[in-house]
This record gives C-alpha cells, structure tokens and sequence, in this order.
C-alpha cells in the first residue's frame, strides 16, 4: 500500500493480530476496512458495516487540509472531526475501504479521551484505544509516544 | 464416475456446436451486408476466433491468473491451504497437484484453471482463506478440483473464448452497420433481397449475443451442481460447502479482478451490485441458495445419489441432475463425515497466516521488536533502519 500522503511504501504493524499500514516518513496510519472487522467484529459482535455507515453520516468538515485519496481505491476521501474541543480530522473512505489518521491525529484523540472514558462501546473509540495500544508500551508509561 | 462426465461432454458438444453455429451465422451475415460478400466475413469470424482460441488454449491460464494478480505459493508459505488442496487432490484422484494460487482480495471466491489435469491450478482469495474454517475451505477446494476432475475447466475456457468472440463481433458489426455505412451499391440489383439480409443481420446481432449468453449458461449452471455433488463426495461433508457458500453469499464485498468472460470461473458468480448481497438472479451459477439448501438436505448420505435425491426434492419434475447409469454403479450410501476436530485457529490468526504469507511472497522483511510489535517491512524501504514506532528501538535493515 503507498501512504496516501507522501506517495511511499507503508510499513505494516502487527500489534494483537490485528495489522495497521504505517508510513514511517509522515507517522500517518491507514486502518483497513478488514483490520476494523478483525478487532470489532469479535469486541462488539458484527457492527464494522454499520459502524463505516454512521461515520458515512458524521458532519463533513470543512477544512484548508489537502483532500487524500484512498489507498485502496484512489478516490477522493471525506474528512470529519472527531475531537472535542480541539480540532482532530480525519479521512474516511465514502466506499468504506478504511480509516487514514494524519501522523500524530490518533495520539491528539486520545490525549483527549483521557479524562472522559467512553460509557458504552463506541466502535471508533475501541479503533482508536487499539492505536493507543499498538503505539505505546503500556498506558502512562514514562516516555511513551503519546 | 465417469458416466455423468461423459453424458456432459455430448451435452456441451452439442450446446458448443449451436454457439459455433451462431458465430458463423453472424461472421457470414457480417460480411454479406458490411463487406458485401458473405465468405469474407464467414473467414474472418472463424480467423478471429481460431486466434483467440490458441492464444486462450496455451496462454489462457497464465492470462488469467496475471490480470487476477495470482501469487503462486508452495508448501511452505500456507501448509494449511497446501493440505487441504492436497487432500482433495487425492480424494478426487487426480495424479499431479495443481498448482494453487493465492489472490490479496478481500473478498470471498475461488476458481479452477488449467487446460487439462495435468496443467491445473486452483486460486483461492485471501478474504476466502480467512473467513472460512477448514471444513469449509475444504468444501470449495473440493468444488474447484471436481471441476478439474469433471473437465469443466477447459471447456468452459474455451466456450468463453467463443461467446466473447460472437459477443464482439456482434458489437464491432454493430456499430460498423449503424455508423459506418458499409458497401451501398447503388446498383439495387436484389433490393429487397439485401434489405431482408440487412434485417436479419440486425436482428441476429441484437440477439446473438444473448442466446450465447444463455447457452453458456446452461452449460455452466449443470456443471456447478456436479461440482458441489462431488465436493459433498470428496470432502463426505456436505455441510462445509453449505456453509462456505452461505458465508460468501453473505459477504458483500465484490471482487476486484472479475469481467463477465472469467465470471463463471469463480466458485460464486463475483458480480453483484455494489453493496448489495448476492442474489439469486446471478446468472452463471445456480441460485445459492438452492445450492445451499440441496447441500443440506442430503442427510448423512454424501454419494452422488445422495445429492440426486435431494435435487430431485427442491425440482419436483425434470431431469435430474447426474446420469442414472452413473447413479446405478455406485449403489452404496455414503456415510458423512463429522465436522474436522481439533483446534481451529480463529478468524484473526487466518488472517494472518494469510497476510503473512502474502508479505512473504511479495519480499517483505518481518521483524519482532523487544517491546512486542511486529513490523513487515516493504522491499523498497527508503532508509536502512527503521525506529519502532512504540518503543523508539532503532531496527538496522543492512543485513538480510
């Protein structure tokens, strides 16, 4: 897969079975459709067609970023803001092919998230907390990318 | 066994001859009203197709497997895939192991090529091999080699090449006919002779092609219940195809590499309409759920008469669908098998068994890092060392 950024061969990461494509010049990842089906398909049972769905329904954001193009199908893809307060965008696939988070956006979300723990299973927070996880030793360890 | 390949084979040759009747028809009707002299465009068709033919006969395999992407794998690279092929291998009786291909597709199929036993190979998508437990991946495997076993393979090669030849040539007539003109003699000797040659070639290119689409079809459509019929005999489990084919006709992804003359190829007709789930109406292959439902109803006995009687109870009337001089020599039922025991690997360790393999195969660098994240790491990576991303760890690439 080229990282939809800087044009280069992505590097795959494998952290609990589970493989994210990460390009190692910009720190961008790309969660594919089928990684997110492997990890929410066995934490919350079946929901990835319809959770892809409800983000399709999320507000678009309206922003001076570069629009990307999908790694799999090389169309456009749409950008939506999934921070609160502080600005975090991201690029989804409008044919549901997979998640691309800018270097850095992932780890902006869930310094976030710290203080307000999610109450249900929110299938874009289980994504993001298995970033978190792949990324860092384990959680508040001193120096850990955050 | 071999009574229903043989009851086929006429079947097919008669169903053949009808097709190369057809191009013939529209090849000399062509050239009677574009060219103005029938034998022209009757030599013309039959050059096209006999070309098409060769370059199909001795390259159609290779063709087809490169613009599908197929990486061909060894035993080493996925020993579960390689087991399962070579157990139906020696369950269906065939003397050389095909060749098996692997396909990075998200979604779910499977096919057969090769222009004989000897020169066969079965291609399975990694979105196949990772949704599909060994029952059922040995399901479709036993599918796919019955159509190697039946000799499906080639003919179904070959009445592609001949349907797309007709279905071409259709298409370029007409719009030469409408567009170009063609020879309009000004001299209208015959006249109405000509206009009468002109309507019938009109009609015959509208239609042409869909009485070959639906000839094919016919051809094909019978063939795939022998091949389940003889999957449910290979593997004695009904059950996994059954199963197999309800995950595939559920999955919604579509495949990639796919056109209409490789549609039939595929274990499960790979067009469908964006999103939507596989329905019926797809035309290549029986309704799968009627193949489902006959898979199922076969009741412990897994002979090919097994699968005869539970045909016959979804068709009330009509021909079966193999060969009753076939069915007389194997009188005795065939008991099933139990579902495979033993430790399964689960849905994510597939994956990875399958995306690995595919990392392999495309020279990708696999490195454990000491704080548990595994990189795969492209061959034509930009730098000579690469930091984890987790712990900061600095990996030297230098050394192979």
């Amino acid at each position: 897969m080229k990282c939809p950024v800087c044009k280069v061969t992505t590097t795959a990461l494998e952290h609990d079975k589970i493989e994210l494509d990460y390009c190692s010049i910009c720190h961008g990842i790309w969660f594919d459709r089928g990684e997110l089906e492997l990890l929410l398909d066995t934490l919350t049972g079946g929901t990835t067609a319809k959770f892809i769905h409800s983000l399709m329904q999320r507000p678009r954001a309206e922003v001076a970023e570069k629009t990307r193009k999908c790694p799999i199908c090389g169309k456009n893809m749409s950008k939506t803001d999934i921070g609160s307060g502080q600005e975090i965008i991201i690029d989804m696939c409008n044919a549901g092919h997979g998640l691309w988070f800018d270097g850095g956006e992932s780890g902006a979300f869930v310094k976030q998230l710290k203080l307000e723990q999610p109450a249900g299973a929110d299938p874009l927070y289980e994504a993001l907390f298995f970033i978190r996880d792949a990324f860092r030793v384990s959680p508040g360890a001193p120096g850990s990318p955050g | 066994m071999w009574e229903q390949i043989r009851d086929n084979q006429v079947r097919s040759v008669i169903l053949v001859t009808v097709l190369g009747f057809i191009l013939i028809l529209l090849g000399s009707l062509l050239g009677q009203t574009v060219l103005g002299d029938w034998s022209v465009g009757l030599l013309l068709a039959l050059l096209v197709w006999i070309v098409m033919t060769l370059v199909g006969y001795f390259q159609g395999d290779s063709i087809l497997l490169s613009i599908s992407k197929a990486r061909k794998i060894g035993p080493d690279d996925l020993p579960r895939v390689y087991n399962v092929v070579e157990e139906m291998k020696i369950a269906c009786g065939l003397e050389k192991m095909p060749d098996i291909y692997i396909v990075d597709d998200p979604a779910m199929n499977a096919f057969a090529t090769g222009r004989d036993k000897n020169h066969a190979s079965v291609t399975v998508t990694s979105g196949l091999l990772q949704k599909l437990n060994r029952d059922e991946l040995q399901g479709v495997v036993g599918h796919e080699m019955a159509h190697i076993r039946n000799r499906d393979v080639l003919l179904m090669a070959m009445c592609s090449i001949l349907l797309g030849t007709i279905v071409m040539l259709a298409w370029y007539g007409s719009r030469i006919l409408f567009f170009g003109g063609g020879t309009r003699r000004s001299s209208s000797g015959g006249g109405s002779a000509q206009i009468i040659i002109l309507l019938v070639a009109i009609v015959l290119m509208i239609f042409a092609p869909i009485m070959a689409q639906f000839i094919y079809l016919a051809i094909s459509r019978k063939r795939e219940y022998l091949a389940d019929a003889s999957s449910a005999l290979y593997t004695r489990y009904p059950e996994g195809l059954a199963s197999a084919l309800e995950k595939i006709a559920a999955s919604t992804e579509q495949i990639k590499s796919a056109n209409n003359a490789t549609a039939p190829m595929y274990i499960l007709n790979p067009f469908r309409k964006g999103g939507r789930v596989a329905e019926d109406l797809s035309s290549t292959h029986p309704p799968t759920s009627e193949r489902i439902r006959i898979l199922r109803s076969m009741a412990g006995n897994v002979s090919l008469a097994g699968y005869e009687s539970a045909y016959n109870q979804s068709h009330k009337g009509g021909g079966g669908i193999i060969p009753g001089s076939a069915l007389a020599a194997v009188n005795a039922a065939v008991q099933s098998n139990p579902a495979t025991p033993g430790i399964m690997p689960a849905e994510k360790e597939r994956a990875r068994e399958a995306s690995d393999a595919l990392w392999k195969l495309n020279k990708y660098r696999e490195i454990t890092c000491n704080c548990g994240l595994k990189f795969k790491i492209p061959p034509d990576f930009h730098s000579n060392t690469f930091n984890c991303p987790r712990c900061g760890t600095v990996h030297s690439l230098q050394h192979r």
